[in-house]
């Protein structure tokens, strides 16, 4: 059958694209007409891209190789990804219809939005390498028009060209990768290339040029995924209003994992590729956590916890877990699109958990619950996952994520072993197993629909899993310390710096124009 | 006392190459404490989001005239306090004001001895409103560059750089570390010491200045004295600011940052120790916020070598006669003047109309006396439910109910103040579950500490560096859900967590109760006497109805930081639900009501007194215990309940035109949409503040512009209550009035912005986008409607229906109010043997001259 949902999808998408040759003025003058427009086709977008999702998990789109493939690439990957652009997007242009009422340039701000979402799905839909990178270009540039939605803010402006130059660099790189692909493999051909990657690389020089070319492409969604260095005008892009923050974050900047995952069979044969998103997803996922819990404004946390975030993302790929990165980049686009438009409640939840505290000594079943709760979480995460069939080493990745969670899930049962109540941590060690629950589900509903498209991999390169657990047993430290109050005088430094995102920000800043002119 | 610094950085003294004499230097440091001192006169503080209210930002201005002070702001900062011209031709031409209006608004400036007034012609003015453009330049007008600035934008100005706004970013920066209240997982280490103390602590590590290239900050930082007052002597000494500039240079870095500036005010001055304090705290957060934005000052200076000049003031330049300067201050004075005299005709003509026609039938038969705030929004509400059903009365009190309360919630930390600000509160009133037991009420503050513990806990799995990550993982699906549900307008989220650990059944019985004023020492003897202080303020104490209706107001609104604005000022930023509760529980009690007899006031046996609420977004009305309500009452609350239904049908009905909705539906879902900026219109539009018998506004359409204050001079002739009205009711009016005031005309400085860029910050306030200056007053989608302002900055018109005797009396004794009203703060009314007086700004009574508008007596005679 041909995939005529996902054919259409790219037709909608085609057309919000289009919204790129209409004139500003004549558009904010028909505020109402270019809104119910763009809201109309996002809308028709996502009702399209769910009833294709829902058939091809009904198995009803074969995969195909054909021309038509070419054009329209659609297999579990794009079926996500497209559900979940066009749903955000249809939720950011619902919830834009009243927060943006009354802006004079309100119809000029839908097609900005409109483009971006429409390309945005472009390029998850497109079966040429080619056209994914200059949809995603076009996403950058219509994204760019949303960050200057007010152009008198300085801040806005500093924020939008500090993102357009990392959104470059990242371009050359990509292109450059698409350009080597070509010369190599003759397409651009997604269906092609991966065919004929399939069989592995042919010689030494084949392996080395695969590694060039996953280094260059991996580059590239280093530079549009925000990652450490080239992550400070994410934090900074705050000037511009809530619903493009929830666009940005939940839809545009997870391009850059989007196309290591997309990419994932050529990725995969590219070792060097591999290390560099570890190395450099693991960086960020310090420097953008480490900030993310000294900053003291609501938006600014969401925005150094996508830096982390999308850090987390770029390790579980170096590690070969492109299913995990996968459901993670759908589960933190829903959660982040939620908690930008919903910043403006942080109060209404800071009273739902004001309680006044007595003063706490640690009792005999505190300490104790310290001790073992981490333990208890281990041992009830690991029977979770071989009750539910899933065999953790063998999936790529598999035991060092695992390990993550379980220091995460520690960390909360820690939290709870402090408080020293008995009803509090008995509910944090359920929570906790109920959590690794839903990690296993939600991780095997991904993999079953996407793992056709995503490569097979031997285990991660020891050293790198190790690092890997080991700056997460780093984190927790300092978590445990700084709420203990242990070691101030080597945290307090410690806090000043990650509250100044390591100053990233301001060497930026200081490299591309010194405030003194 | 400014408190001893508990610093314990190396504090080495400060290197002087020419060391001053000592007498010199005592004398220099008295001169900047003075300045100090004046300053910290000047700044008004602002109060937290969840706690807002609004704050007359030119409090500390009061002392001065209007127009005085419009141009002693122009001496250090750009701030505004008029309109631009084109905003006055537009009122102008939509026939707001005409040329009778702007002659005399001439001769009050004259009369007010506003310079540059005498020069001024009604001829000249029309000549200016009816042209368009700028065919009147402002060539003639003075620089609109200060003459005192910072150090760091006279050197940006000459050399194109942006130290300033790096400036403000990294104060802003320090300021939310230091005062955040919770965002942060990790709290700024340095929380337990002073301001200043903090500061210096954290730019021993900070790097960020010299990473940007302005050197020996850090140096400069460690140098400082240990004390902020010491820093801030030292530091005008080496910024080199010449004697007769201390004043204007502190206010200078004051109002460039007027948020923080303010926010260090409320920390400094109205909270101490976690107590709310009625402006006499002690603490020295804004002398710290100084000390800190001179530093960086002086860094520029040092770094960069530059040695500021100070130019003298220049004054405006008094222009021949004849000639006319159309964007003078002086000019858009007079228009501006003329606009409010226009807007005082219409007012005084419906109030004299209305005080003439005694056309209402005579309440003979009554179902209901409904007390509500003074509040604008109460206005219509009130027009409406009178008409629906002549048998209600309705009457106008501060929303409080005169009840100086916070009240503590069960299990909470805090008490919420439930009073103005202006006062402190005196009774600590505890909610919590009526008629039950003390087990009962052990559970519910156990449940509820269980449930927000844990709430508390998943929020730190939530946010911490080495969780995040499993977070969303795990969650974020159900993320999906939300998102849908939020869209289509379901799962609200406001004020769900007031039933924490309330079963449903025990839900309509948690509320204040009245065994805590004796908890609190007051005897039924002292909560007789309260009681009494109460129906006298609100003028109720004979012909009671079968019914009375203590309506407290809130209002109803989704995701939205700002919603403390939108709620009863009178009772600090919250619902007025807890105030009408107890109040009405407390005139219920057969105890209070054997002492209100003793006292004079003679209840009815038959008279209930019903607490309820008025949703200001929805227009609903909603009533409480009603379980208590005798059987014999239920015929009357229901005939009540329909005519409450019709009367918001028809409320909402008339607000259509002003919220731009086709459908009742279309204010419910206002309420309840998350992405939702403009839930309803607030306070916007207030004008004015009426002080008189009901029949003297009953049949006149006011809009909702205006603030409703029950007052019957007959009954008091001593003035006491009116005292008491225009000593506190019509103040905190007139600092709601000058909150909306400043943040129309000068929206940069005194009001937030776009709500769209909003970014809650500490728990407390508001950035606009990255950060910053901390954003104040109202934002602009509660001003403007993208088309054109719904907000008419003119000041507070007061009409007091009262004779001018008892009036003059009362402003003698307080001095301060009289100042507003004769510096031009507030304009002043009496209504006295049916005819109108203004206060001039002499203190003198002179007849409200009559343009178009009949006089009352002449529509008494005609009629």
């Amino acid at each position: 059958m041909p995939p005529l949902l996902p054919l259409l999808s790219a037709l909608l998408a085609g057309a919000l694209t289009l919204g790129w040759l209409l004139p500003a003025p004549m558009l904010n003058r028909r505020r109402a007409a270019a809104v119910a427009s763009v809201t109309g086709l996002v809308a028709s977008l996502f009702i399209a891209a769910a009833g294709a999702l829902a058939l091809y998990s009904s198995g009803f789109y074969a995969l195909r190789t054909d021309r038509l493939a070419g054009l329209v690439y659609y297999d579990g990957v794009s079926a996500i990804a497209l559900t979940l652009v066009s749903f955000i997007g249809l939720v950011v242009c619902r919830y834009s219809l009243r927060y943006m009422a009354g802006d004079p340039c309100q119809g000029d701000y839908f097609r900005w939005t409109g483009a971006t979402i429409g390309a945005v799905s472009l390029a998850v839909l497109t079966g040429n390498l080619l056209v994914l990178v200059a949809a995603l270009i076009a996403t950058s540039l219509s994204l760019h028009r949303l960050l200057l939605h007010y152009p008198d803010r300085a801040g806005a402006r500093r924020a939008a060209w500090s993102k357009f130059a990392a959104s470059r660099l990242g371009d050359v790189a990509l292109l450059g990768g698409v350009g080597v692909t070509y010369l190599e493999f003759g397409t651009l051909h997604l269906a092609s290339l991966f065919a004929a990657i399939e069989a592995g690389p042919a010689s030494p020089e084949a392996a080395t040029t695969l590694g060039v070319i996953g280094s260059l492409l991996a580059l590239g969604a280093i530079a549009k995924s925000a990652q450490f260095p080239l992550h400070s005008w994410l934090p900074q892009t705050l000037e511009t209003p809530t619903p493009v923050s929830a666009l940005m974050h939940a839809g545009v900047v997870n391009s850059g994992g989007y196309l290591m995952i997309r990419m994932s069979p050529l990725i995969a044969q590219a070792p060097l590729a591999l290390t560099l998103l570890t190395l450099f997803g693991a960086a960020t996922v310090m420097v953008g956590g480490l900030s993310m819990v000294t900053q003291s404004s609501v938006k600014r946390t969401l925005a150094y916890s996508t830096v982390a975030q999308m850090g987390f993302m770029m390790l579980q790929c170096g590690l070969g877990a492109f299913s995990a990165a996968l459901l993670h980049l759908v589960a933190h686009s829903l959660y982040k699109a939620y908690a930008f438009l919903n910043s403006g409640s942080v109060l209404e939840e800071a009273k739902g958990s004001s309680v006044a505290v007595a003063k706490q000594t640690p009792s005999h079943f505190g300490r104790a619950a310290f001790l073992l709760g981490p333990v208890g979480v281990v041992v009830g995460f690991v029977a979770v996952a071989l009750s539910s069939g899933l065999d953790l080493t063998a999936k790529p990745g598999g035991v060092t994520l695992a390990a993550v969670l379980c220091l995460a899930l520690s960390a909360g049962v820690l939290e709870a072993a402090l408080s020293s109540s008995r009803v509090q941590f008995a509910a944090a060690m359920a929570g906790s197993l109920l959590l690794g629950g839903f990690y296993l589900a939600g991780y095997m509903s991904v993999d079953w629909l996407a793992a056709a498209s995503l490569p097979a991999l031997s285990a991660p390169a020891p050293w790198l899993s190790v690092l890997v657990i080991g700056l997460f047993i780093g984190l927790l430290l300092i978590q445990v310390a700084q709420r203990l109050g242990w070691g101030g005088r080597l945290l307090q430094p410690l806090y000043v710096h990650a509250l100044n995102g390591f100053y990233v920000e301001a060497m930026v800043r200081r490299g591309v124009r010194s405030i003194r002119a | 006392m400014p408190q001893p610094s508990t610093a314990t950085s190396v504090a080495t003294p400060p290197a002087s190459i020419n060391p001053p004499s000592f007498s010199k230097r005592a004398s220099d440091s008295i001169r900047v404490h003075e300045a100090l001192d004046s300053v910290c006169q000047r700044v008004a503080p602002v109060w937290p989001l969840a706690d807002y209210v609004a704050v007359n930002p030119y409090l500390g201005f009061s002392k001065d005239g209007f127009f005085a002070t419009s141009q002693r702001f122009r001496e250090f900062s750009d701030c505004r306090m008029l309109m631009p011209l084109d905003y006055y031709r537009q009122c102008f031409g939509a026939g707001e004001f005409d040329s009778t209006h702007v002659d005399l608004a001439i001769d009050e400036l004259v009369e007010s001895r506003v310079p540059g007034a005498e020069y001024l012609t009604g001829h000249d003015l029309l000549s200016v409103l009816r042209s368009s453009g700028d065919d009147f330049g402002s060539a003639v007008g003075r620089s609109a560059v200060p003459s005192t600035r910072s150090i760091s934008s006279v050197f940006d100005q000459r050399h194109e750089s942006d130290w300033t706004t790096f400036i403000h970013d990294e104060i802003g920066k320090h300021c939310a570390a230091y005062y955040d209240e919770g965002q942060s997982l990790w709290a700024n280490p340095w929380k337990g010491e002073s301001l200043y103390a903090a500061w210096r602590a954290a730019m021993r590590h900070d790097r960020t200045a010299s990473i940007l290239g302005l050197s020996g900050l850090g140096g400069l930082v460690s140098d400082l004295p240990g004390r902020p007052e010491d820093a801030v002597v030292e530091l005008m000494r080496s910024a080199g600011v010449p004697a007769d500039r201390h004043d204007s240079y502190l206010l200078c870095l004051a109002y460039e940052q007027p948020g923080w500036a303010a926010w260090a005010q409320y920390r400094s001055k109205w909270l101490q120790d976690g107590q709310s304090k009625a402006g006499d705290g002690t603490g020295n957060d804004l002398v710290a916020l100084l000390a800190m934005r001179m530093a960086y000052d002086v860094a520029v200076a040092r770094s960069f070598g530059f040695e500021p000049e100070w130019p003298p003031a220049d004054s405006e330049e008094a222009l021949p006669p004849g000639v006319v300067d159309a964007n003078s201050d002086v000019t858009l004075y007079a228009l501006h003047r003329a606009n409010e005299i226009g807007y005082r005709d219409k007012l005084l003509s419906a109030l004299g109309a209305s005080l003439t026609a005694s056309s209402h039938p005579m309440r003979s038969q009554k179902l209901a006396q409904m007390v509500f705030c003074i509040d604008v929004r109460s206005e219509r509400i009130r027009r409406q439910l009178e008409s629906v059903d002549d048998r209600i009365t309705t009457l106008g009190f501060a929303g409080f109910f005169g009840l100086p309360i916070s009240v503590i919630a069960p299990g909470e930390p805090r008490a919420t103040n439930q009073l103005p600000v202006l006062v402190a509160p005196r009774i600590a009133v505890k909610e919590e579950v009526r008629d039950a037991n003390e087990s009962a009420r052990a559970h519910v503050v156990s449940q509820r500490t269980l449930v927000r513990r844990m709430r508390k806990s998943w929020k730190a799995f939530q946010r911490s560096a080495v969780s995040a990550f499993a977070f969303v993982e795990t969650t974020g699906p159900f993320f999906g859900l939300k998102l849908a549900a939020r869209s289509l307008g379901y799962g609200a989220t406001s004020g769900g967590s007031r039933y924490d650990g309330v079963s449903k059944a025990e839900r309509d019985r948690l509320g204040p109760s009245l065994t805590s004023l004796r908890a609190n020492g007051l005897d039924v003897e002292a909560q007789a006497d309260l009681a009494v202080s109460i129906l006298r303020g609100m003028g109720l104490t004979a012909d009671f109805a079968q019914l009375v209706v203590f309506c407290g107001h809130g209002c109803q609104t989704e995701n939205n930081p700002l919603k403390a604005g939108l709620d009863c000022g009178a009772c600090g930023g919250h619902s007025g639900e807890p105030n009408a509760r107890l109040a009405a529980q407390l005139m219920n009690d057969p105890e209070v009501r054997r002492g209100l007899a003793e006292r004079g006031i003679k209840i009815p046996q038959d008279t209930w007194f019903l607490a309820a609420l008025h949703n200001t977004t929805t227009d609903e009305i909603a009533f409480f215990d009603e379980d208590l309500v005798p059987a014999s009452h239920a015929q009357a609350i229901d005939e009540l309940k329909t005519t409450t239904q019709r009367a918001g049908v028809q409320t909402r009905q008339e607000r259509r035109r002003v919220m731009d909705s086709n459908t009742d539906s279309g204010m419910n879902r206002r309420a309840r949409d998350w992405s939702e900026v403009r839930p309803e219109w607030g306070l916007t539009g207030n004008a004015a503040f009426v002080v008189g018998p009901r029949s003297f506004t009953e049949s006149a359409d006011l809009q909702g512009r205006v603030f409703l204050h029950t007052y019957d001079h007959r009954i008091d002739p001593e003035g006491q209550v009116l005292e008491a009205i225009l000593t506190a009711p019509m103040v905190v009016a007139s600092w709601i009035n000058l909150q909306y005031f400043a943040s129309t005309v000068d929206q940069r400085h005194f009001g937030s912005g776009a709500k769209t860029i909003h970014n809650v910050v500490g728990g407390f306030g508001v950035f606009a986008g990255n950060g910053g200056d901390l954003k104040t007053g109202l934002p602009w989608e509660s001003i403007h409607d993208g088309e054109s302002y719904r907000h008419d900055p003119v000041r507070l018109q007061v009409v007091v229906a009262a004779p001018r005797e008892t009036i003059g009396e009362i402003l003698q004794r307080h001095t301060s109010v009289r100042d507003l009203i004769t510096n031009g703060w507030i304009h002043l009314v009496a209504c006295d043997e049916e005819s109108f007086y203004r206060l001039t700004s002499n203190a003198m009574w002179e007849p409200v001259p009559t343009t178009a508008r009949p006089a009352p007596s002449e529509v008494a005679a005609s009629a």
